[in-house]
């Protein structure tokens, strides 16, 4: 197991390295933060100033190099825009997204995994239908249409809900049910696809057989075995929540991450995007590890054949 | 059993209702003004922040030594900080500064303030104050402290914009003090000036709440607090304002009007802004190196189909490099430049030995609004008159860019103050970064000299004589050009009256006594 975690750990810490280094080049190549600075122009001694300031007149290699430096030092750098430490304007945002996030999972797997359920467990009538329906389109119709859907039914047109910020209670219903939407519709399809292969599998037969109530034969045998592919499809739908959350956001002025992030691209504040590239690696490549870890404390065979 | 589920469905219902009902925005206290902004700021130091987001709120918070009236062209000036000023040499002026003047952290305006505050744009020792000084200051020297209340400003040589360009919000006046103790970026965050309302609090790139300065030495303003708080989403924008989550809005664009209109309660005001959106054509390239070429570019373009098509007809098409808010006589209604004249283009092609060699447009899709619209209805304009278009959609990019092989690409003139060199300096000046990349190289001889005159001269009628004839001269060169002047909508409560000043740079939201109400109060 130890073997397993490390191998597992090792490969995750490779994975946010390159993606990093990727990021590093990529986003130096789409142009200079003095360009946004100042949009009328610089002067070439500007240029050159600033590049200076921001160690950006040397190679690539070196700066990446001195990057890797001062992160080993802990060091994530100062926001070229903003003039702030880089992780306290992640600071004052992690905690929306993340309270935006935990509410849509919450949402997501308590109605999608029964919506799902009742889709296997009533295959073939109209309410089956109608709920896997339901969920082809929300799995279909990207966030920002349903961000703009809801803003303008119920925010332009029945003024029942706030649109914009994060202030009480009743912002958080939007954004909320705009990120988990399509996450119902991916939970309650995969919980149902699951689902009807556990049905045929013959230790439900068996259990039936012996004559175990069907709400014990579902409860203890069928869900149980159902749940543990979703785990995986529940690891990956949260890297999908943050990429997501983007957009939502954006759409509805979410002061969270999403917004840094998005704002920090079409600024080129290079530290600010390095860092978030990195944090959203460690959560992407963290709920796998997570998932790989939890998925052999659910199923003793994986740790067998790790 | 009909019954009973009616009355279950009515219940859930009224249950429903009442769990959302009071969670829908409530309107505030009217003492409050809630402004949704497209874009917000970074920070707020008045003599660094020269961009269209930071002017949404700096007028409001920091004065200038001199004032300008809001609304009146040719501008009319008026004791601000200052109550008094004169030449007392060529490049000297003198100035008395209002006493008592209690700043936002509670210390008293002083001649020190003035000194520090202007020199940090007239000489700047740090980089962020370059741009500052290169558009407006550049020609200012010094400041002297005569006596506490008294100082003396220096110029390299006499300026006849001198009163212009000292009521230009970033020679606003900040407190040395505070700013010494705090350092340069936490006073970027909380800045203290000594305007009508002060920052409570700024979350750079999402929401700054002002406050009413209570020791203000001017008239007490309208609101009590003032919030601009960051809607990037125009849908979101609106939404939020006829949701009564906000009570004003910015960046209406004409397509979107109607949804304010068709909702009771709410009213747009806008109009042309003074800025141009330009495109500049690369001089230095081998192929754009033709005037007959250039000038035929600019004659096969239908400025007034464009601003019909793209903006509603609620833009501007103009007929020279020249806005109506300079007034007369420095603006000059009779120059028509930029006329719509295909035929015409068609000569000059053919006399430029135009054979079909491809032109390539540079745009940006996104940075000017309709940028990417505009790109194409002009390249079909072009195609009509026979020349081969070709469009190339980029990232945003400026002095820092790689310009070689750029025949000609987008940019915005904005007037920066109400004067020909308050949208002229900071783009076509020798200290222009398209003049020291080589995209813009006058070549007649003259230019230079008339520049110069129509920059410095101290004679009224000399300087507009100059301004005249460099228009001329632009023209022969046709070096850029001049698409249209962009609309700009707000959208506010209809009981909330202001205008957009025309004496300020574009984008200012005036909120001080006397430049906003709201009726009823």
């Amino acid at each position: 197991m130890l073997h397993f975690i490390l191998w597992r750990t090792g490969r995750a810490i490779a994975t946010v390295l390159l993606v990093l280094a990727g990021c590093f080049a990529a986003i130096r190549m789409a142009g200079s933060p003095v360009d946004i600075l100042y949009p009328d122009g610089a002067t070439p001694e500007q240029i050159v100033e600033m590049e200076r300031e921001w160690g950006l007149d040397k190679s690539l290699p070196a700066q990446f190099a001195i990057y890797l430096g001062n992160l080993a030092r802990g060091d994530f750098g100062v926001s070229i825009i903003e003039r702030r430490p880089v992780t306290t304007v992640y600071a004052e945002r992690l905690q929306p997204t993340l309270q935006l996030a935990g509410l849509a999972l919450l949402l997501g797997t308590a109605v999608g995994v029964p919506l799902g359920a009742l889709a296997a467990l009533r295959r073939g009538r109209p309410e089956a239908r109608a709920a896997m329906g339901i969920a082809f389109l929300g799995y279909a119709v990207p966030h920002f249409i349903i961000a703009i859907v809801l803003i303008l039914v119920f925010g332009y047109h029945l003024n029942w809900l706030p649109s914009t910020g994060a202030k009480t209670p009743a912002h958080y219903v939007l954004p909320a049910i705009t990120l988990a939407l399509p996450l119902i519709a991916a939970t309650a399809r995969y919980m149902r696809s699951t689902m009807l292969d556990v049905l045929n599998q013959d230790f439900v037969r068996t259990a039936r057989a012996k004559g175990l109530p069907e709400s014990r034969v579902i409860g203890l045998h069928v869900m149980r075995n159902a749940v543990l592919p979703l785990i995986t499809v529940l690891g990956l739908e949260v890297a999908g929540l943050i990429n997501g959350s983007l957009i939502v956001e954006t759409v509805f002025s979410w002061p969270g991450l999403g917004k840094v992030l998005t704002g920090s691209v079409s600024r080129r504040d290079f530290p600010i995007l390095q860092f978030g590239v990195i944090a959203y690696s460690f959560a992407v490549v963290g709920v796998n590890l997570v998932v790989d870890l939890l998925y052999a404390v659910a199923d003793p065979r994986v740790r067998v054949t790790s | 059993m009909k019954q009973r589920i009616d009355g279950a469905r009515a219940g859930a219902l009224a249950l429903a209702f009442a769990l959302v009902t009071p969670l829908a925005a409530q309107p505030v206290a009217a003492a409050e003004l809630r402004v949704g902004v497209a874009s917000h700021v970074r920070s707020l130091d008045v003599n660094e922040a020269t961009g269209n987001n930071e002017a949404q709120m700096l007028h409001n918070l920091f004065d200038t030594l001199i004032e300008r009236e809001n609304y009146t062209a040719p501008l009319k000036f008026v004791p601000g900080l200052a109550l008094s000023w004169k030449m007392v040499a060529p490049t000297t002026m003198e100035l008395k500064l209002r006493e008592g003047v209690v700043m936002h952290d509670g210390n008293v305006m002083d001649a020190e303030d003035v000194k520090y505050s202007l020199e940090r744009v007239f000489a700047p020792k740090d980089p962020r104050f370059r741009a500052s000084n290169g558009r407006f200051f550049y020609n200012f020297k010094s400041v002297d402290v005569v006596d506490k209340s008294t100082v003396r400003i220096h110029t390299t040589r006499p300026d006849p914009l001198m009163q212009t360009l000292l009521s230009a919000r970033n020679a606003g006046i900040t407190s040395r003090r505070y700013v010494e103790s705090v350092g340069l970026d936490k006073a970027g965050l909380k800045p203290v000036g000594t305007g009508p309302y002060k920052v409570e609090s700024l979350k750079p790139n999402e929401e700054a709440v002002l406050v009413r300065h209570d020791k203000f030495w001017g008239p007490k303003p309208p609101f009590d607090k003032i919030t601009y708080v960051r809607i990037p989403e125009v849908a979101a924008r609106i939404t939020a304002l006829v949701n009564k989550e906000v009570d004003f809005i910015t960046n209406v664009p004409p397509d979107q009007e109607a949804a304010v209109r068709r909702v009771k309660g709410y009213r747009i005001v806008g109009g042309a802004l003074p800025v141009f959106h330009v495109w500049v054509i690369n001089m230095s390239h081998p192929q754009m190196a033709s005037p007959d070429l250039r000038k035929a570019l600019n004659l096969a373009i239908d400025r007034e189909k464009l601003v019909k098509a793209l903006w509603g007809g609620r833009g501007k098409a103009p007929k020279a490099h020249q806005f109506v808010e300079y007034g007369e006589p420095m603006f000059m209604p009779d120059m028509n430049y930029y006329r719509f004249d295909p035929e015409g283009a068609k000569a000059l092609l053919k006399k430029a030995g135009y054979k079909g060699e491809p032109i390539e447009i540079t745009f940006f899709p996104e940075y000017y609004l309709y940028g990417d619209l505009g790109a194409q209805a002009i390249a079909d304009m072009w195609k009509k008159v026979g020349i081969n278009v070709k469009l190339q959609q980029t990232e945003p990019f400026f002095g820092s860019g790689d310009h070689t092989k750029v025949m000609m690409r987008p940019w915005s003139n904005p007037m920066y103050y109400p004067d020909p060199m308050g949208a002229f300096d900071t783009h076509w000046s020798e200290k222009s970064w398209v003049t020291s990349r080589g995209l813009w190289k006058p070549t007649h001889p003259d230019w230079k000299a008339t520049y110069e005159k129509a920059r410095f001269a101290t004679d009224a009628k000399e300087r507009t004589g100059a301004y005249r004839k460099l228009q001329e001269l632009a023209d022969a060169e046709s070096g850029w050009i001049v698409l249209y002047q962009p609309y700009e909508g707000y959208a506010m409560r209809d009981d909330i009256e202001w205008k957009i000043p025309t004496a300020q740079r574009p984008y200012e939201l005036t909120f001080r006594a006397g430049q906003v109400a709201m009726r009823g109060r």
